[in-house]
């Protein structure tokens, strides 16, 4: 049986709320104490929560200026490159063709397409654009390059790909800031372009490049083109996230380059954009085009690249 | 199939780059980071009287860096975040923004607070002085703002000699624009020790 003690008896629950006469003096004199001992600590707590008052406004203070600089900064940097943008719409209306000829070209297409019903998609293309299958195979021609750096296209030649070299500020946070502004300015401006932006950190590297040991165009080109293929879908979704995943993970164990067909098919299903334009490197074009061609033309980028602090290029592929 | 009414249709690209003959380039300059620089003073110290006036030992070193080291505008301004939360960590030292319109919509109460309040008055002086009255302080308050508005009427005054120099140093760092910023005493709150006069004692 359980023997109770006087400490530990089991008391009536209304005991409890009674206390013994020396308790609550003892229990009265402490509260003197802890009364006076929160006077002072009320007092220095007061002072502590001036303090943090204080230093509270001193911190917003300080936040809502850095703002207010990062602000006008944004605001100089797009006034900066508002006729930088309309150059390059002068450049890109003049580069692409007129709604005319695109109507044109596309009845011209229709007519072929009616009277060779057997022609695959990709030999009408090359009625419109010869490509280097038909003949022999061509490079970057770099004389091309050099007669028209300094003159604006005055009419639409397919089998020229227009390009624009932006040369930049020296400094590499500058060029990114500046090529940000850039994308969403023409982003704005041109709504029937689909704007890709290309850094060369968003590009995934294979194993071997990032150990070094080889540089292969063809791996950087698969990645580029994979990059260009991933951030059309993300604009204009033609296949589900899961589905399209799936296949560039199987084109990529298969190590051939078809991601291109991919962005054919993205670009056939289409209807709310009318060409593509791509921000890239510099670094990153001199990997992916300039290695079939010829050595002159990958010289040409590269001592561009040192000189002129060119940072990007913008491609249009549309029609 | 029918062509679209306005003659658009879909992308049509090639099947690889390797199509084109050739390419055709447009080379196309973008602005110059000390352009950048230029305006965003304009923009801040004229346009929005951004209320800091920053010494000039802290303009000649930030000068130097831009100058000598990457001339970069997003640096130089990180520099500027840098000074602005350098000045921020002394006691007191919202007063001297307290005028500005972004600051007041948003901390007007408390402000008004620690000008109002007896001991909170002192607080951000440095010293529990309870002397200070609330008509001193706005005083004081005012004073700075009229340096500070001195300050930019000089800043103003410099952009045509900025105009007219050769040389491509944003006018924030001429040197006339520096020494005529220090010309201007910076205020002294009441109830701040003097260190200046000791020193002339001494």
């Amino acid at each position: 049986m359980k023997q109770h003690t006087p400490s530990n008896l089991e008391l009536p629950r209304w005991a409890s709320l009674i206390q013994p006469q020396e308790e609550l003096l003892e229990t009265s004199e402490l509260k003197e104490n802890i009364n006076n001992d929160n006077d002072i600590a009320g007092s220095d707590q007061e002072e502590t929560e001036k303090e943090d008052q204080e230093a509270y406004v001193r911190k917003r203070c300080f936040h809502i200026l850095s703002a207010q600089m990062d602000q006008a900064m944004d605001g100089v940097q797009q006034e900066a490159l508002v006729p930088c943008v309309s150059e390059i719409q002068d450049y890109l209306n003049a580069a692409t063709p007129s709604l005319e000829l695109r109507a044109n070209q596309f009845n011209k297409n229709e007519a072929d397409a009616s009277s060779v019903a057997a022609s695959s998609t990709n030999n009408k293309r090359r009625q419109l654009f010869p490509s280097a299958s038909d003949g022999a195979e061509l490079g970057i021609n770099v004389q091309s390059i050099i007669d028209q750096q300094q003159e604006a296209p005055t009419s639409h030649d397919p089998l020229l790909l227009p390009v624009i070299l932006l040369r930049g500020a020296p400094f590499s946070l500058d060029r990114k800031d500046q090529r940000k502004h850039l994308v969403q300015m023409l982003r704005k401006a041109r709504k029937r372009s689909c704007v890709v932006e290309i850094d060369n950190n968003s590009l995934t590297l294979t194993r071997s490049t990032r150990l070094g040991s080889s540089w292969t165009g063809q791996s950087y080109r698969n990645n580029w083109m994979h990059e260009l293929v991933l951030q059309c879908h993300a604009q204009f979704p033609v296949l589900s996230t899961g589905h399209l995943r799936r296949r560039l993970l199987k084109r990529k164990r298969k190590r051939a380059c078809i991601f291109s067909d991919m962005l054919l098919m993205w670009a056939q299903n289409v209807t709310c954009f009318d060409e593509i334009v791509v921000f890239l490197d510099v670094s990153a074009w001199c990997q992916a085009f300039c290695l079939k061609g010829s050595t002159e033309g990958s010289s040409f980028f590269a001592s561009k690249q040192s000189k002129d602090y060119l940072f990007s290029f913008l491609v249009v592929g549309g029609r | 199939m029918m062509a679209p009414p306005d003659g658009r249709r879909n992308v049509e690209l090639l099947t690889s780059w390797q199509s084109y003959a050739g390419v055709q380039i447009r080379s196309i300059g973008l602005p110059p980071p000390y352009q950048q620089l230029e305006k965003l003073w304009s923009k801040l110290w004229i346009e929005q009287d951004f209320p800091i006036l920053f010494p000039p030992t802290v303009l000649a070193a930030i000068e130097k860096s831009f100058v000598n080291h990457q001339v970069s505008s997003n640096c130089t301004l990180r520099k500027f975040q840098h000074a602005l939360a350098c000045y921020f960590t002394q006691r007191g030292s919202f007063l001297a923004v307290a005028t500005n319109q972004n600051i007041l919509a948003e901390l007007w109460q408390i402000i008004a607070w620690f000008l109002v309040d007896g001991d909170a008055r002192g607080l951000p002086i440095g010293e529990r002085n309870t002397d200070v009255t609330s008509y001193e302080m706005l005083q004081a308050l005012e004073e700075l703002e009229t340096r500070q508005q001195i300050g930019q009427l000089i800043l103003k005054l410099m952009q045509p000699v900025r105009r007219t120099a050769k040389n491509s140093v944003p006018a924030l760092f001429h040197p006339t624009c520096s020494l005529a910023l220090h010309r201007i005493k910076p205020k002294r709150f009441p109830g701040t020790p003097v260190e200046n006069e000791r020193t002339s004692k001494k």
